[in-house]
């Protein structure tokens, strides 16, 4: 692996997909099982599996300004501010 | 059995297909969705970014550990991706069902020519650094349209995305392929967040499916050198055109 910035992503999004298949697989398996799970832990799963990508940008934006390598930080920082457009389409 | 096994058993094959031909799994979710399990495409759609989130997550990792994907490249690119996936899921509002079919259908033609005359990806071991890419307009003009692609068909827009990097930007072609999967896992977010917040997902269906694919990308990723990808490859492209045909005909009609 070469630097920081991929260092980081790459945990990132090894950790978040984690966290959001178990929450997913806890769900699942609850429903399954005919156990009344509440939805919530389904939805957090999703959530976190719809966070993982962009906590990945997140990460890469610190990651370039630690680096000094400040142009592909504002890019990152651009990109998540689509990213966060995009989730406050809902309360349009 | 219940459906929902059917769906993970499913999203097994879906994972293992995609670890050996290096898909991100949309080409065969929205049609199982739509033609197995009746969804209405843009339910279809929304489900199948999920998955495709979770496909190029996996691999996106993988890539970032053996250095092929480029960080830099990708996040530029991704400024375009994205802004088209939130456009593409916007407008898909304003497709008709049978639209999303036909144009679904057109995809997978495309697609199945193309892996026709894709060499193997295997062996591929050039580098290059950010300097030595060229044409960027042209790079972030197809990522725009790859992003909409992505936001309308449920997608990861690779198809695009791949070539326009290797034949016009001078990107090594495993360097493409490993940054379009990196990239993948940002654009389907985008995309996805549209449809979540006008109900278009169907979580239920989505569960096992992405329980079932992140399982058979792993074991798809653990056997993959063991398989005559050639002859996997020509019987997807089979599989691919009949798909085609489905879609197409529904879209017709």
């Amino acid at each position: 692996m070469s630097g920081l910035a991929e260092k980081w992503a790459q945990k990132v999004l090894e950790i978040g997909l984690f966290a959001a298949l178990f929450a997913i697989g806890l769900g699942f398996a609850l429903q399954l099982a005919k156990v009344s799970a509440p939805a919530v832990i389904l939805k957090t799963g999703f959530w976190i599996l719809l966070a993982t990508p962009s906590l990945r940008v997140v990460t890469l934006m610190v990651a370039f300004f630690r680096q000094k390598e400040k142009k592909f930080a504002w890019v990152a920082g651009g990109v998540l501010l689509i990213l966060i457009a995009g989730s406050l389409i809902e309360r349009l | 059995m219940p459906v929902e096994l059917g769906i993970f058993a499913f999203g097994v094959g879906v994972g293992i297909f995609s670890a050996y031909l290096g898909l991100g799994g949309g080409l065969l979710v929205v049609p199982f969705l739509t033609l197995v399990l009746n969804l209405p495409a843009k339910v279809a759609v929304g489900t199948s970014l999920l998955t495709v989130i979770t496909t190029s997550t996996g691999a996106a990792q993988e890539y970032l550990k053996s250095g092929r994907a480029d960080v830099r490249l990708g996040i530029v690119l991704e400024l375009f991706t994205t802004t088209g996936a939130l456009a593409g899921g916007l407008a898909a509002v304003l497709l008709s069902e049978k639209s999303v079919f036909a144009a679904f259908g057109l995809l997978l033609v495309v697609v199945a020519f193309q892996m026709l005359r894709s060499k193997e990806r295997a062996d591929f071991n050039e580098r290059a650094s950010i300097g030595a890419y060229r044409n960027w307009g042209w790079g972030a003009g197809v990522s725009s349209l790859a992003g909409v692609l992505s936001g309308v068909l449920g997608v990861g827009g690779g198809v695009l995305k791949i070539p326009a990097m290797n034949l016009i930007m001078k990107v090594p072609l495993a360097v493409a392929f490993a940054t379009s999967n990196l990239m993948i896992g940002v654009t389907a977010t985008a995309g996805a967040l549209v449809y979540f917040s006008r109900g278009d997902i169907d979580l239920p269906t989505a569960a096992p499916l992405v329980l079932g694919t992140a399982l058979g990308a792993f074991l798809g990723a653990k056997t993959v050198h063991r398989v005559p990808t050639r002859w996997l490859r020509l019987a997807f492209v089979f599989v691919l055109l009949l798909v085609a045909f489905k879609m197409l005909l529904k879209g017709l009609k």
